[in-house]
């Protein structure tokens, strides 16, 4: 585990940009169940799809997975793994079944107006589960910067985007860099793949913005 | 002879008197006195219609229900909340029979403690729909004008955990979604 740690470090150093998938579920927890399969498997078919996808249109960039098939998460390991190699964007994905006509996706993030830990100086002790006001500004700008991905026109034959929604969203608790979480449905379970253009464009623009 | 009538008026008044209370112990005899009566029209006035709000095909529904009001606010919070899960069983967008353990208002009156016999947040359904259950449930009881700021999500008095939504802080009464 630490030479796995001492690897990533060394690439981190290499490449500026580092984005972190975590796709839900883990071998413990399957999910929810989506046609004949479980969330757990197709999160981690889709973060690998478009591993593969962004770090070939972007030579600069390194997306990290979470997780490996098989690899049971411990509470907060996500957040503790993520604020270890000090990623630059986080990002969460969920699947569930849909049962109406269209498919939908959602995009959260987590709201601050339950947290009421005074943050006025520079040095402050605040709880972990609000690791995520440190760059809460970011992470809004970014998560309307993927909104914007995917309420274009091209998209509305894929799915019906739902919108931007701040709300207390467990999978995000803890997660120091700007982060929001992706939920869509899926009619059956290879309809993953019709998401891929959209978030890839998504996870693009963010970058871009990164790099300014 | 004045001994014997006087065995004989003792017996008879004793078993007078037993008929007398076997009576009263089961209802044959009933007193009806004025001042332990309700008036009608007092019942009438602690009874309040009232709003039960739930998310339904992309919308918000209303239904409106009778209930007796008590001026004390853990009780209203109470028949609202019975009268909301009623609703939501009828309307399917909970797949179990669920009940209210108990509501408990905080000492400051801000906080109201909700306690369910199960989880109202089933792990199978979405993140938005178990949004908008809660929502509903924060919905309704701001729309009757419950006097509290926060509610605390609670089965069997304990933090419900979530998968997908963290209810180990309260949620305000406000909700977290713009009003639609």
């Amino acid at each position: 585990m630490q030479i796995k740690y001492l690897v990533l470090l060394l690439a981190l150093k290499a490449n500026p940009i580092t984005i972190m998938l975590s796709p839900f579920g883990d071998a413990k927890t399957t999910g929810h169940i989506i046609d004949d399969a479980f969330e757990r498997s197709l999160t981690l078919k889709f973060a690998e799809a478009v591993e593969k996808e962004i770090e070939k249109q972007n030579k600069d960039v390194q997306v990290i997975l979470n997780r490996a098939p098989g690899e049971t998460l411990e509470p907060m390991q996500n957040a503790n793994f993520a604020n270890r190699l000090d990623i630059d964007f986080y990002a969460s994905i969920h699947f569930y079944q849909e049962t109406e006509a269209r498919p939908k996706v959602f995009i959260f993030n987590y709201v601050t107006d339950i947290f009421h830990t005074p943050i006025t100086t520079k040095l402050a002790f605040v709880p972990v589960d609000e690791a995520f006001r440190i760059n809460l500004s970011k992470s809004d700008q970014l998560a309307k910067v993927f909104e914007s991905s995917l309420k274009q026109e091209k998209y509305k034959h894929d799915f019906d985007f739902k919108g931007f929604k701040k709300i207390p969203f467990r999978p995000l608790i803890g997660v120091k860099a700007p982060n929001l979480a992706f939920e869509a449905s899926l009619k059956t379970s290879g309809d993953w793949k019709n998401y891929i253009p959209a978030f890839v464009e998504g996870i693009n623009n963010i970058i871009r913005e990164l790099k300014q | 002879m004045n001994a014997n009538i006087k065995w004989i008026v003792i017996c008879c008044a004793s078993l007078i008197g037993a008929f007398l209370l076997f009576a009263i112990r089961n209802d044959y005899i009933i007193f009806n006195f004025r001042s332990l009566r309700q008036s009608d029209n007092q019942i009438l006035q602690n009874k309040k219609t009232i709003k039960l709000f739930y998310w339904n095909h992309d919308r918000w529904n209303k239904e409106d229900c009778e209930v007796i009001w008590s001026d004390n606010t853990q009780n209203d919070i109470s028949s609202i909340i019975k009268s909301w899960l009623v609703v939501v069983e009828e309307e399917k967008l909970i797949d179990k029979k669920i009940n209210l353990m108990s509501a408990l208002v905080s000492a400051n009156k801000n906080e109201v403690y909700l306690s369910f016999d199960r989880n109202p947040f089933d792990d199978d359904q979405s993140t938005i729909k178990k949004l908008m259950l809660a929502e509903s449930l924060l919905k309704t009881l701001r729309e009757n004008n419950i006097a509290i700021q926060k509610v605390r999500f609670l089965k069997h008095h304990q933090t419900i955990w979530d998968h997908h939504l963290d209810f180990y802080h309260a949620w305000p009464i406000e909700g977290f979604l713009e009003e639609q």
